[in-house]
């Protein structure tokens, strides 16, 4: 099996915890990290990973031209795709991080995540409660984030209440995926939730 | 019913010279084995977290780097980070922050800004190293043996920077130490001002110890001392908070990772 990883810009950020989660979770994995569209072409699985903020990651896809691609790849649902933490929230139209448009690919807007939670930064492992996913309901897994995604396009989501806020932690729609926590820094349950991703299960 | 989640359980690693160690004051270290077994067992044992202070003479990078490979819980990097390269190296090693501690004593927040706008805020964690000497608390700079007074608004003005997502406070000379801290207001009310988590490392040293601390401050102790001592502290302190009544991420048996 193929999977990229989506380089942003010069710094692979922290990727190594993402390839090392993926390899144990899986033998014989071909993993590539970088920003070549023929990277993008080869591979079944596209991982857009939570590295950097809004702008320099989407300033960097579009100088590029990965944005069309990715949409290109979206249309014809030919490759699943998943977005962690920043990575997931760039699918979406615009973020309060920054001033560059999003992907587009959904419907939605990023905001800021303070003062609605006591502090700036969402730093800690929280539950996800779903009503339609065995695989991720009612499991812990560990957020580091500062921003949310705020939208009322007609997804499969989960989520998980912080200060009684409620985040939107978990989204599918076709070959789309996308999640607001780590899975790679999520011990037991992200290593569960990489493999049934891996091997179509959510 | 349940109360809220308690935070994190956060571990601490000392890491020296190719080995971890039992520090005592940062100053004594008694030899204790490999980093990667000690980083394998925090993730058996249900650690949250783990903080990695790197006090080797030479750096060891690619002993720690070689380390990370079976980690799949948060892990932040502390030692000498005084440029872009180190904190650059951390991040593409697999940490997920980077704390800063001399450069905080120096003042040097510019290199700090740019390493937050490389990394984003959520990886910058500043550490004020604090030495306690009767009774009153000082900044200490590791590397100079300086101290330098706590002026009454420092947690506040530096809370206030965009830059950072967590502040560590590291009394030096309760490390390896087994009194534990008493009194709590100190903590208690520079937690309530600021909108950071603080953490907070001070020779916690038995399970009543650590879950007062928590419970009174609402800080977030970091685990050292204690799990050297006891057979999976991690264990026992969610097991007494769970009688408590709070709820906790991981519920007993806990059956590891399988690898």
């Amino acid at each position: 099996m193929k999977i990229h990883i989506l380089k942003y810009g010069s710094g692979s950020g922290n990727t190594t915890s993402l390839i090392n989660s993926l390899r144990s979770c899986k033998q014989n994995l071909k993993i590539t990290l970088s920003d070549s569209i023929d990277d993008i072409k080869k591979s079944e699985i596209i991982i857009l990973p939570g590295v950097g903020s809004f702008d320099y990651a989407m300033s960097n896809i579009k100088k590029l031209e990965i944005d069309k691609k990715i949409k290109e790849i979206v249309k014809r649902k030919e490759k699943k795709i998943l977005g962690i933490c920043l990575g997931m929230q760039i699918l979406f139209e615009s973020s309060e991080e920054g001033e560059v448009e999003g992907l587009c690919i959904l419907n939605g807007r990023v905001k800021r995540i303070y003062p609605n939670i006591k502090y700036r930064t969402n730093f800690g492992w929280n539950k996800i409660i779903s009503q339609n996913n065995k695989y991720i309901s009612d499991k812990y897994f560990y957020f580091a984030h500062s921003y949310y995604v705020d939208t009322k396009a007609n997804l499969n989501t989960a989520h998980s209440i912080i200060n009684n806020f409620k985040i939107l932690s978990f989204i599918k729609k076709n070959n789309i995926y996308g999640v607001q926590f780590h899975p790679e820094k999520s011990s037991h349950t992200g290593l569960e939730f990489i493999s049934n991703f891996l091997n179509n299960k959510l | 019913m349940k109360k809220k989640i308690f935070t994190r359980i956060i571990s601490k690693i000392v890491f020296k010279d190719g080995y971890t160690v039992q520090s005592y004051n940062y100053d004594n270290y008694v030899k204790l084995g490999s980093l990667e077994k000690t980083i394998k067992y925090l993730n058996d044992w249900g650690a949250d977290e783990i903080i990695l202070i790197n006090l080797s003479s030479e750096n060891h990078f690619k002993n720690i780097q070689n380390s990370l490979k079976d980690n799949f819980i948060p892990i932040t990097y502390a030692g000498k980070v005084n440029n872009l390269k180190t904190y650059k190296w951390a991040i593409n090693s697999g940490f997920e922050k980077v704390s800063f501690n001399t450069a905080v004593f120096n003042k040097k927040f510019n290199l700090i800004n740019e390493c937050a706008n490389l990394g984003g805020a959520q990886s910058i964690v500043l550490c004020l190293d604090i030495i306690k000497n009767s009774n009153k608390l000082y900044l200490y700079n590791y590397l100079t043996k300086e101290t330098k007074k706590i002026e009454k608004n420092y947690f506040y003005d530096l809370a206030s920077k965009n830059y950072l997502s967590e502040m560590l406070i590291n009394i030096i000379n309760q490390d390896g130490g087994i009194e534990g801290i008493n009194n709590f207001k100190f903590f208690k009310e520079i937690q309530k001002k600021i909108n950071l988590p603080l953490l907070v490392s001070c020779g916690l040293f038995t399970k009543e110890q650590y879950i007062n601390f928590l419970l009174e401050t609402n800080c977030i102790p970091v685990l050292g001392n204690m799990l050297l001592h006891y057979e999976n502290p991690i264990a026992s302190i969610r097991h007494v908070l769970s009688k408590k009544g709070y709820k906790s991420r991981i519920d007993y048996p806990f059956k590891g990772i399988s690898r």
